[in-house]
């Protein structure tokens, strides 16, 4: 009978504790005092090695402007909690953020998961979501409060699939990709796209994104004897991939997506005497802000969503000066916003959306990669 | 068929590792016959300690491989004293134990992410500094020789010792009866730290080789599973069926990464287990 | 308040998980770590229904859960020869598999995309699209799937259940077919999740493979593991402790960047320490 009072008492000081933090939370958001944002990123999990960098770069934009005077005197408050890229965790992580912090707006997520999953929620409660890497096409029709500076699948896919077979001239393409919403969703549209052209795509597989082995699906793309292999993959396995590549000697030539733009692979693929393509937004990540997370992480990669959050925090801060916190607003404001970042050009749509996602072909040769087009 | 001797030489470079990783997983079982989750843990400890020694605090390459391999097992040994000791003590049932030492996988797992953070991290510091032994139209490096070797050596001391030697002896005599083994003259509880200290030590040198060749990452839960299957379909309890397993299991791996892409892998891998459990669930090789 | 409803919300959903994988592992000792697998079957089954084949949340509901227990029909006739552990390694082959078919047939599932746009459900009339009106009804659910357990294992059936836990051999003797027994409640504990999976799926209007992982089963066999075994009201107090502390962690004021590990630091050291000192769980019956 004892558990039973315990258990009783334990639920009831819970349940006075939700209550309270509901009610403290209210209370934010006043005309003064710092203003709360939220990021729902991957820190723990499969995407964590990306989710940490794009936090970092979250930070190093929020600590320049606050220290650059913040938005019409007040501090940017962030505060981040974990995605995990994966629903559940998403879910909770941003009505946390939305409901007992009471933020504004939130950058993230990074999966199309995450955003997936909680940008409906945060649609009805009035929350700016600007995401900085979600590429799934259907989060175009997310609503009235929803941005990304990034792209959606959709054009990369298809920019891809019409230079391989216009530009390159390629008839046969065996394609490696990481099972995830990115590289699921544009190997889907690259595929459409270059059979509707004339193509085949000869061979197909896929891998999860922490995958080290690609030696199998790469004997089987080799088998295929294709002109390309295209490889929708994030940095991590473009780097295993390039080195068993050139351990199998395979001769076709490859042509990856923006998941290969990292200044680190260009250095591995000299070493490895490869040949490399690849897509990628048109005006690249700046020099500047690649050292600056550099030096922030310790490490040498700048993976995708980095400068594209940096941009994200930038734009909304910006928005808040004119809008102030209303939702309406402030949505307005971002929809108007032209911007020149880290990342780019910046514009969207009524849908949210970046209006140029126009992509250039970078080739790695030398240690760098330059521009092709 | 140009490819066949590739494919054939990704299925020896993978069952090289899983081998190696097999045969750790089956020495922890030698003697308290229980499946000890944990092993995840050791073999990520393993390449983490490998990597604070030989890229942070910068001891050569050779001290920090032997150190690493040293803690791996010392971690094995600990969990066993404090843990499943205690619990073996009052005869709790194999389940409560892989309750246990699932606890253990995950506990170690995450104290190894926060130490050293979610990040990807390499262990080797030249991408394209690797020899290339060209085989007929296929081709190896050399440090995936290296584990090959490794893991044929790891189950060629292991099969030596566990028949030839008293020590082997004294672990067969605790399998098959710990009390009576004790009655003997047998220290049993020694004996049982040594075997989880060389069976960990073993899951180090795996998580060391899959640190080298594709990179470190707190998630040993690939790794840990890839060891159960191929230690449970080649034979539990026999040094030559981990072997057999982690070739069979890369065989059923590559073939159906071959025919339906390499997304089902895993599921394939999982087909096969389960085929084992219920046809053969004491492998192919018998103890 | 809303965060209160949200997380009340999930603690429902996921309890439904807990007192349904209690009947399998508290009352009749097979311990699966593939409830997330029928979930997954649940909240995909349904979502297909009523996204294609336009049919009511009820309706598509019940019907997934019966899709959920057929296959488990077929499961658990396969898994009848395993014992103990092996039984563990099948289960856990068994959501691996199942995850893998949901992350790879794309053409049915999507795939990685996840399936987004799932409406609210309309039932007897009612909208449930307001928040605290869904959580009424998960509650509800909650209730019924509570007092299913209790009516089953008052039941004769129950202490056949608890019979085959204590020593199947002995009841086996007796003339009892064991695997009769141990089928249909594989099925029922599988239709239970399996709804359980709809409510998820409906409440998030979007769903996408990576809740129905090996993972995510762990988790639910921790709860009723914390709980205790042969408790339904224990399964409940678990989830609630599980969900809404390791909520709580995220006031504490571990950093973003480890409070997911810490978590899970915490629910590894439930399962050892539980194991160790307290196996019978907070309100359990039995031990494992």
């Amino acid at each position: 009978m004892n558990k039973w009072i315990w258990a009783l008492i334990v639920i009831i000081i819970v349940g006075l504790g939700w209550w309270a933090i509901g009610f403290s939370g209210n209370s934010a958001q006043s005309g003064t005092g710092p203003i709360k944002i939220g990021s729902v990123l991957p820190l723990t999990g499969d995407a964590a090695s990306i989710g940490t960098i794009d936090r970092a770069a979250v930070e190093i934009a929020v600590a320049e402007i606050n220290a650059a005077g913040g938005v019409n005197g007040r501090q940017l408050e962030m505060i981040y909690e974990d995605g995990q890229c994966a629903s559940t965790a998403a879910s909770n992580a941003a009505n946390k953020l939305m409901n007992a912090d009471n933020v504004i707006a939130i950058i993230g997520g990074l999966c199309s998961t995450e955003t997936a999953t909680f940008a409906p929620a945060a649609m009805q409660k009035k929350v700016v979501v600007i995401s900085p890497a979600s590429s799934a096409p259907n989060l175009s029709q997310t609503g009235k409060y929803f941005f990304r500076d990034y792209p959606s699948d959709a054009f990369q896919g298809k920019f891809a699939a019409e230079y391989a077979y216009n530009t390159l001239g390629a008839r046969k393409v065996a394609v490696i990709y990481h099972i995830s919403d990115w590289g699921t969703g544009i190997k889907n549209v690259f595929e459409t796209r270059f059979k509707e052209l004339g193509g085949e795509i000869v061979s197909e597989s896929g891998e999860p994104q922490t995958a080290t082995d690609y030696r199998t699906d790469l004997t089987k793309a080799k088998a295929a004897n294709p002109d390309y292999i295209y490889t929708p993959m994030y940095p991590q396995g473009d780097t295993a991939l390039m080195k068993q590549a050139s351990e199998l000697g395979i001769k076709a030539k490859i042509l990856g997506a923006d998941g290969w733009d990292d200044p680190q692979l260009a250095k591995d693929a000299k070493n490895l005497g490869l040949d490399i393509l690849y897509t990628t937004g048109k005006t690249g990540t700046t020099d500047a802000f690649k050292q600056k997370l550099q030096q922030k992480t310790k490490s040498p990669d700048v993976p995708v969503g980095a400068p594209q959050a940096y941009d994200a925090v930038y734009i909304l801060a910006n928005a808040m000066k004119s809008a102030g916190t209303d939702p309406d607003k402030l949505a307005d404001t971002i929809r108007a916003t032209k911007y020149d970042g880290v990342s780019g050009h910046i514009e969207f749509d009524q849908n949210g959306d970046l209006t140029v996602a126009d992509y250039v072909v970078k080739r790695m040769a030398n240690g760098t990669a330059t521009v092709v087009q | 068929m140009d490819a066949v001797p590739q494919i054939v030489l990704n299925i020896v470079i993978a069952g090289g590792i899983y081998s190696l990783a097999a045969l750790g997983f089956n020495v922890l079982y030698s003697t308290t016959r229980f499946f000890d989750l944990g092993y995840g843990a050791y073999a990520l400890v393993g390449g983490y300690a490998v990597l604070c020694l030989y890229k942070w605090v910068g001891i050569n390459l050779e001290l920090s491989l032997l150190l690493g391999v040293l803690i791996a097992g010392l971690t094995g040994f600990l969990t066993e004293k404090i843990v499943y000791r205690a619990l073996r003590a009052r005869r709790a049932s194999n389940t409560v134990l892989l309750i246990a030492s699932l606890g253990v996988f995950t506990l170690g797992q995450a104290a190894l992410a926060i130490f050293f953070s979610s990040q990807f991290q390499s262990l080797s510091r030249d991408i394209a500094s690797q020899r290339l032994f060209s085989i007929e139209s296929g081709v190896i490096t050399a440090t995936q020789l290296l584990i090959l070797t490794a893991a044929f050596a790891v189950m060629g001391i292991l099969v030596v010792v566990w028949r030839y030697t008293k020590f082997g002896r004294a672990v067969r005599a605790i399998a098959d009866d710990e009390e009576v083994a004790q009655t003997v003259g047998i220290d049993s509880e020694r004996v049982i730290g040594a075997v989880y200290f060389i069976g960990a030590a073993v899951g180090g040198i795996a998580g060391i080789a899959v640190g080298f060749d594709m990179g470190l990452q707190p998630l040993g839960m690939t790794i840990l599973l890839e060891a159960v299957i191929a230690a449970v379909v080649g034979g539990i309890g026999n040094m030559y069926g981990s072997v057999l397993g982690g070739f069979l299991l890369a065989l059923v791996e590559n073939i159906g990464a071959w025919q339906f892409g390499g997304e089902w892998k895993f599921a394939f891998a999982f087909a096969v287990l389960i085929l084992f459990l219920l046809y053969r669930p004491q492998g192919i090789l018998p103890k | 308040m809303d965060y209160a409803v949200h997380i009340l919300t999930m603690i429902a959903i996921t309890g439904i998980a807990a007192v349904s994988l209690n009947l399998l592992i508290g009352e009749t000792g097979l311990v699966s770590v593939a409830q997330a697998a029928f979930a997954g079957i649940g909240a995909y089954g349904m979502t297909l229904l009523m996204l294609h084949a336009g049919i009511p949340f009820l309706a598509a509901a019940l019907f997934s859960a019966l899709i959920a227990g057929a296959i488990a029909l077929i499961i658990g006739a396969i898994f009848l020869s395993l014992r103990e552990v092996y039984y563990v390694f099948g289960t856990v082959g068994l959501n691996m598999i199942v995850w893998a078919i949901l992350l790879n047939w794309d053409s049915l599932t999507r795939g990685p995309l996840g399936i987004p746009g799932i409406t609210r459900p309309e039932v007897l009339g009612i909208s449930f699209a307001d928040n605290t009106a869904f959580l009424i009804l998960c509650a509800v659910v909650l209730l019924a799937v509570f007092a299913a357990h209790y009516a089953i294992m008052k039941s004769n059936f129950g202490r056949v259940l608890h019979a085959v836990r204590e020593d199947e051999e002995a009841i086996a003797v007796l003339g009892y077919k064991t695997e009769v027994y141990k089928i249909v409640i594989f099925v029922i504990s599988a239709a239970l999740v399996a709804f359980s999976g709809s409510l998820y799926a409906t409440y998030l209007s979007y769903i996408n493979p990576s809740a129905f992982t090996v993972n995510d089963s762990i988790f639910i066999l921790a709860i009723v593991i914390l709980g205790g075994l042969g408790s339904a009201y224990g399964a409940i107090v678990g989830t609630c402790m599980l969900v809404g502390a390791f909520e709580a962690l995220r006031f504490i004021g571990f950093p973003a960047s480890i409070a997911g590990d810490m978590r899970q630091v915490f629910y590894g050291l439930i399962l050892i320490l539980f194991m160790l000192y307290l196996p019978r769980g907070l309100f359990g019956k039995f031990r494992i």
